[in-house]
C-alpha cells in the first residue's frame, strides 16, 4: 500500500508503553507495537473460541449461533468448556483484545502528542461491556447473569432483561443514558451538516472558514460554542452515553430487584402531597 | 468564571445527594441466594396483605362412627363424609373464613339447619368449588390442592379479589377508580382492571401482537393490546413473576420460544373463567351486597368504592390465591389433612 503524502509525518518513532523498540513498526499502513500484537492475538483466539462454539453446537444457522453463559446455579466458578467455560474465555480474550486497543492508541496518541481523548473515549465503551459481563455478574455473584455471544440470542437477553424489572424505560440511569446516545447523534449530525455546507458550498460559492460559523450561530441562536468548544461538547455526550448505559445495568439487581416503574413510588410518598392536602 | 464552577459543583453535589437519599434504594446482599432464577423473577413488586404461611392442620377426626347424612339435617354438599369428619371440616373453615364471626357467620342462631341467612348458600357453593377444584383441575392445583384458606387467609372477603367496576360517571377519568390519582401509593394503582372480564369472565381471543418482522396488518385493536397488557400484568403481578417467567419477550405469541409455565398459565385462565363464571357469579347472587345489609354485622362488608356491578362479593384472578408468590401459601399441602374437601378423598376416608 502506498503511503500517502502526509502519512510519513505521522510515522514517529517511541512513545511505547511496553516492548521498547521491539514492535515499534508498521505492517502496511497500520502500526503494530505490543498491545497490537495482544489484540490481534487475543481477538483471533476469541474469535476462533467462537466458531470451535458453534462447530460443537446444534446449528450453523448464522442468527442462531450462540455461546452462553454457564447456569447461574454454577455461581462464579470455572465451567467446563462445553457449559459457559467457551463463554468465559472468549469474555476473557475480548477483554484483553479490547484494552489492548485502547492502550494501542495510547501509545498512537503518545507518539503523536496528542492528548488522550480517543483511548479514554473507548475506555467508556469497554466500560460498558465490562459492567455487562464481569461487573455485574460479580455483583449478583454468578456468571451467569452475563449475556450470551449470538446474534438473536443476545438481543433476545436484552428484551428479556429489560422485561425482568417489567419496564426498563422507567430506569432512571437508562433514561440519562438513552438521552446521551439520541443527542450524540443529533449533535454530531446537526454538526456534519454545518460542516459540509460550509467546506462544500455551492459551485460559484467562498468555502467558509469556521469565523463564519460562528458568526452564523451568533446570529440565529445568540450563541456559538466555538470549534474547539463544539468538540469537547460531542465528547462529553458520547461519553456519557456509555458510561449511564454502564450504570443503569449495574444499578439493575444490585440496588434495585424490582420493576423499575416501582421505584419511582418515591414520587408519590414524598410528604408534600399530604401536606398539601392529598391523600 | 470561579463562582459558575462552585455553583455548578453545588449543584452536582446537591443532585446526586438528592437520587442517594430521597428514592428508596434497596440493598440486596451478594451471593447466589439472592439470585432470581434467570430471567425470572424478581422481588414481590408490593406488600401483601396476606401472609404465605399454612396453618398447623386441626387433629384429625376418629375414624367411623355414622355418616354427616345421618347425624345433621339438611347436608347438601359433604355428603361423603362421616360426622366426624364433618365437623372437624366445619371448625377448620370457620378458622380460614370466619375466625372473629365464629358460625354464626354463616349459622342462624342455634338452629344449625336454618338456610336462612344468605352467607350459607353461598359457603355451599364455595365448598362445591373447593371440591371442583380439588376433583377437575388437578393439572393446575396438584399436588398442594385447594382449601378455603388459599383464599380467605382468615378473612370473609379474601384480600386480592377483583371487584368489575360500575360504568364511570361523567366527567372521570375513563376506566380509574374514584380519586386514584391522589389515592395511589405505587404506579401500580393507575393501571386501569376495567377490561379484565373480556378473559376472566369472557373468552375474547387474546392474539393482539403481530407474528410478522413488519406490520403488514392490524393484528388486534389497539385499546385490545392495552387491555391484554394490564391482564397480564395481574398475572405478573398476582404470581411474583416477571414476563420471561413464561415468554420469551422478543415473539410473546410463539409457543416454540415460551416456558412450559405459559402451558400453566394458559389453563389456568380457563380455571379462571371456569370458577368466576360457575361459581363466583353464583355467590355474587346469593349475597346481594347491598348497603341495606352492609348494616348486618356478619356480612363481609365491601367498601363502597370497591363495590361493582355485580353488587355482590368479587371475582377471583391469580392474585386472589397465589398472592404474589408462584406456588400458593409457597406450595404447602393443605388439603392432605382435609378430606373432605377432594370427594374421591372423601369417599375413600369414610370407607
Amino acid at each position: 500500500m502506498a503511503l500517502l503524502s502526509y502519512e510519513a509525518k505521522y510515522r514517529v518513532r517511541g512513545g511505547t508503553l511496553v516492548g521498547g523498540e521491539l514492535f515499534d513498526f508498521w505492517v502496511g499502513p497500520f502500526y503494530v507495537g505490543f498491545f497490537g500484537v495482544t489484540a490481534a492475538a487475543s481477538a483471533l483466539l476469541g474469535t476462533l473460541l467462537i466458531f470451535y462454539g458453534a462447530a460443537t453446537g446444534p446449528t450453523w444457522q448464522p442468527f442462531a449461533i450462540t455461546i452462553n453463559p454457564p447456569p447461574i446455579s454454577r455461581g462464579l466458578s470455572f465451567a467446563p468448556l462445553q457449559d459457559g467455560g467457551l463463554w468465559q474465555w472468549i469474555t476473557f480474550f475480548s477483554i484483553i483484545a479490547f484494552v489492548s486497543w485502547a492502550l494501542r492508541q495510547v501509545e498512537i496518541a503518545r507518539k503523536l502528542g496528542m492528548g488522550l481523548h480517543v483511548p479514554i473515549g473507548f475506555s467508556a465503551a469497554i466500560f460498558a461491556y465490562v459492567s455487562l459481563v464481569v461487573i455485574r455478574p460479580f455483583l449478583l455473584g454468578a456468571w451467569g447473569y452475563g449475556f450470551p455471544y449470538g446474534i438473536m440470542s443476545h438481543l433476545d437477553w436484552v428484551s428479556n432483561t429489560g422485561y425482568q424489572y417489567l419496564h426498563f424505560h422507567y430506569n432512571p440511569a437508562h433514561m440519562l443514558a438513552v438521552t446521551f446516545f439520541f443527542t450524540t447523534t443529533f449533535l454530531l449530525a446537526m454538526h456534519s451538516g454545518e460542516i459540509l455546507a460550509s467546506a462544500h458550498p455551492p459551485a460559484g460559492g467562498r468555502v467558509k472558514s469556521a469565523e463564519h460559523e460562528s458568526v452564523y450561530f451568533r446570529d440565529t441562536i445568540a450563541y456559538s460554542i466555538g470549534e474547539l468548544g463544539i468538540h469537547r461538547l460531542g465528547f462529553f455526550l458520547a461519553i456519557n452515553a456509555g458510561v449511564w448505559s454502564a450504570i443503569c445495568i449495574l444499578i439493575s439487581g444490585t440496588v434495585w430487584t424490582r420493576g423499575w416503574p416501582y421505584w419511582w413510588d418515591w414520587y408519590l410518598h414524598i410528604p408534600i402531597w399530604s401536606a398539601a392536602g392529598f391523600n | 468564571m470561579k463562582s459558575i464552577t462552585l455553583a455548578a459543583g453545588a449543584a452536582l453535589l446537591a443532585g446526586a445527594a438528592f437520587v442517594l437519599f430521597v428514592p428508596t434504594w434497596e440493598h440486596t446482599p451478594r451471593g447466589t441466594e439472592m439470585s432470581f432464577p434467570q430471567g425470572i423473577q424478581f422481588e414481590p413488586a408490593r406488600t401483601w396483605l396476606a401472609s404465605n404461611k399454612a396453618p398447623a392442620p386441626l387433629p384429625p377426626a376418629e375414624a367411623g362412627g355414622p355418616m354427616a347424612t345421618e347425624a345433621y339435617k339438611n347436608v347438601q354438599v359433604l355428603t361423603d363424609v362421616s360426622a366426624a369428619e364433618f365437623m372437624r371440616t366445619q371448625y377448620a373453615i370457620t378458622q380460614w373464613v370466619s375466625p372473629r364471626e365464629g358460625c354464626g357467620f354463616c349459622h342462624e342462631g342455634e338452629n344449625w339447619a336454618s338456610d336462612a341467612k344468605p352467607a350459607k348458600a353461598a359457603a355451599r357453593i364455595m365448598m362445591k368449588m373447593t371440591r371442583h377444584l380439588n376433583a377437575d383441575w388437578k393439572e393446575h392445583v396438584q399436588p398442594s390442592g385447594v382449601t378455603c384458606y388459599s383464599c380467605h387467609r382468615g378473612q370473609p372477603v379474601p384480600a386480592e379479589t377483583w371487584f368489575p367496576q360500575a360504568p364511570m360517571p361523567q366527567r372521570r377519568y375513563v376506566a380509574k377508580r374514584d380519586n386514584w390519582q391522589e389515592a395511589a401509593d405505587t404506579v401500580r394503582k393507575f393501571f386501569p382492571d376495567n377490561g379484565w372480564d373480556e378473559w376472566y369472565v369472557g373468552d375474547e381471543p387474546i392474539h393482539v401482537q403481530s407474528d410478522t418482522a413488519l406490520p403488514t396488518h392490524r393484528i388486534g385493536a389497539f385499546v385490545v393490546a392495552k387491555r391484554v397488557y394490564e391482564m397480564m400484568m395481574q398475572y405478573s403481578d398476582g404470581i411474583g413473576v416477571n414476563c420471561g417467567y413464561c415468554h420469551n419477550s422478543r415473539a410473546f405469541w410463539d409457543w416454540d420460544e415460551s416456558t412450559p409455565q405459559r402451558w400453566t398459565g394458559y389453563n389456568a385462565l380457563r380455571l379462571v373463567r371456569d370458577l368466576n363464571n360457575n361459581f363466583l357469579l353464583d355467590v355474587a347472587a346469593a349475597i346481594p351486597q347491598t348497603r341495606q345489609l352492609v348494616r348486618e354485622t356478619n356480612l363481609p362488608v365491601i367498601p363502597a368504592q370497591q363495590r361493582g356491578v355485580q353488587q355482590g362479593n368479587g371475582l377471583v384472578v391469580c392474585a386472589t390465591c397465589h398472592q404474589g408468590v408462584p406456588q400458593p401459601l409457597n406450595g404447602a399441602n393443605m388439603v392432605r389433612d382435609y378430606p373432605a374437601l377432594t370427594p374421591a378423598a372423601a369417599t375413600a376416608a369414610a370407607r
